[in-house]
């Protein structure tokens, strides 16, 4: 389990934030005004270092620490990625946090999803090793006319197809981002305001039509390799992957 | 300035010297000089008169003048008393000191306004940084608890997009530079004003067609998509009901770049267009309903201006309207780019 470290002075949104990557399947470690309020530089430094997480949320504006100064510092003697979050919102701030060595920037208020995307993309740029996945395997327990078969298929997100042992068909990047988050949620229904909201964030600005067009030919796709079943729709509700 | 004003007023000395006159000429004939002498001395004593008072004029004149004409030289006005010569006179040298008084004076008034505003928007600057810590709580807290939501995230939403309008609006009157200028791409710009609009927009049932973004401008990220989002906000607010489509789409001219967004609402009427840019003004739309301030292109309008980039707004009433960014391409950027 990846271990971020919050660095952040407003204790609502720390906790906030605490309790929203934890049930998004992260470790959180929050850094307490009184366990750093009265350490000097280095032994804050000291203390992020061993804490031991994966990547550090830091923010710019904390009371009595320069937080691009403590970015740049920190960065110097360490290579755990570093997001600044800040409510400064220019240009200038953005520059500034990345060449004092931040992975990227994130302006307050930000939209939670974007955040954690964010995260995800810094840590997979970071950590290239297996964890963060490049693709996704699906194992379904399908009923046939009365006998159960089990089907299954592997989408390779970093190539965008999917396949199973016998054929392979390409995907549009839209139609991966359904599967995906289908996959994800894997024996949920999945509403189509959720999939909207999931391919808006990854800049696919899709309307209703087009998400019908996109699961219709996800579907087809998925039975031209003969993926039969495997997209359920459930009227009114969503869809659901079984 | 005019000779014959000049000895009007001066009808003083003119009444002296026609009195002198006037009673030498009774000295002289009481002396029963003769009339050529008379004659003689009226004749000299009025051409001195007028030739006296003709270099006086010429002097003052030439004097006024010079300030005239430095003053229209000058970009600032107020300027003049810095640029003008003491002056020899103790009149032209008392019009001095009074001017640089006067001048001294008005810029301490200025400058005491100038200081009041900028600590008045460094206030309002850390006000909005300070207050989008708890927007950003807020909004954590609503996806934590993700059942309770009944539309405050929209409202959320709302209360940001005002805040960051605040905020646009303190940067724009300033006269310190408070952006950055480098290459943006127009695609990037314009999904995050997109994605900052998101819940607005899919509420709308929108339909968005982004093509032929593929450019870079020369601009302020963080600011061009502000003024993105400003217009969009316009489309949302002016959307028919039937549902809103927009397209967002650049062109590349030889000496500037193009983007476009198009809506497909109501439109505005064909008279209030030229308007739209005035501060308030709202149009019989605005009227009709109530959310719109009269804010947004006013301030997209001034921060183009600031950044160097020139806005345009077309609209056909019940068709659709289009916002157009221009930005200027300078072939010296290009030219150092490339050497």
């Amino acid at each position: 389990m990846r271990k971020i470290g919050i660095l952040e002075d407003d204790e609502a949104l720390s906790r906030e934030l605490k309790y929203f990557l934890e049930t998004n399947g992260y470790e959180v470690r929050l850094f307490d005004m009184e366990e750093y309020a009265d350490k000097g530089e280095e032994e804050l430094i000291a203390l992020l270092r061993e804490s031991d997480c994966h990547l550090l949320l830091l923010d710019i504006g904390l009371p009595g620490i320069d937080g691009l100064h403590l970015c740049r510092e920190f960065c110097k003697v360490s290579e755990i990625p570093v997001i600044m979050i800040t409510s400064m919102d220019t240009e200038l701030t953005e520059l500034m946090s990345i060449s004092s060595g931040a992975d990227d920037f994130v302006a307050k208020p930000f939209m939670p999803p974007i955040l954690l995307a964010r995260m995800e993309a810094v840590m997979k740029r970071v950590y290239k090793d297996a964890r963060m996945q490049d693709s996704i395997r699906i194992t379904q327990e399908i009923t046939d006319g009365g006998k159960s078969v089990r089907q299954i298929f592997c989408l390779d997100l970093a190539k965008g197809r999917i396949a199973n042992g016998q054929a392979q068909a390409e995907l549009t990047k839209n139609e991966m981002q359904i599967l995906k988050l289908l996959a994800q949620k894997q024996g949920k229904i999945v509403s189509r305001d959720e999939l909207m909201n999931a391919l808006w964030d990854n800049c696919m600005f899709v309307d209703d039509n087009t998400l019908t067009v996109n699961m219709t030919r996800l579907k087809s796709k998925l039975e031209g390799i003969g993926i039969e079943g495997a997209i359920v729709t459930k009227r009114g509700m969503g869809y659901e992957l079984l | 300035m005019k000779y014959g004003t000049y000895l009007k007023e001066h009808m003083v000395w003119a009444g002296i010297f026609l009195f002198l006159l006037f009673s030498l000429e009774t000295f002289l004939l009481t002396l029963s000089g003769g009339m050529w002498l008379m004659l003689y001395t009226a004749g000299s004593l009025t051409g001195a008169f007028f030739a006296g008072t003709y270099v006086e004029y010429r002097m003052r004149k030439a004097y006024l003048a010079e300030l005239q004409e430095l003053t229209d030289g000058l970009d600032k006005k107020y300027l003049l008393p810095e640029m003008m010569k003491e002056g020899k006179r103790q009149e032209e040298v008392l019009l001095y000191e009074l001017l640089r008084r006067v001048g001294k004076s008005m810029y301490e008034h200025v400058a005491h306004y100038k200081r009041a505003s900028r600590e008045y928007k460094e206030y309002i600057e850390i006000w909005i940084h300070e207050v989008k810590v708890p927007i950003a709580a807020a909004r954590m807290i609503l996806v934590n608890r993700s059942g309770t939501d009944s539309g405050l995230s929209e409202e959320i939403d709302r209360v940001e997009g005002y805040v960051e309008q605040a905020l646009y609006y303190a940067r724009s009157n300033e006269v310190e530079k408070d952006y950055l200028i480098k290459q943006v791409k127009l695609e990037k710009v314009v999904e995050e004003a997109i994605l900052q609009k998101k819940r607005e927009l899919l509420t709308k049932k929108v339909s968005v067609n982004i093509h032929d973004l593929d450019k870079t401008v020369y601009s302020d990220g963080k600011w061009l998509s502000f003024m993105v989002g400003q217009v969009l906000d316009n489309s949302i607010k002016y959307a028919k009901e039937e549902g809103l489509i927009l397209e967002l789409f650049s062109e590349e001219e030889k000496n500037r770049t193009l983007l476009y967004v198009k809506d497909n609402g109501i439109g505005m009427k064909a008279e209030e267009a030229p308007r739209v840019f005035d501060k308030g003004f709202t149009g019989t739309n605005g009227r009709r309903y109530r959310r719109s301030t009269g804010l947004g292109l006013y301030l997209c309008k001034k921060l183009c201006g600031r950044l160097g980039h020139d806005l345009l707004f077309s609209s056909k009433e019940g068709e659709g309207s289009t916002v157009t960014f221009i930005f200027p391409k300078s072939r010296f950027v290009d030219e150092v780019r490339k050497s």
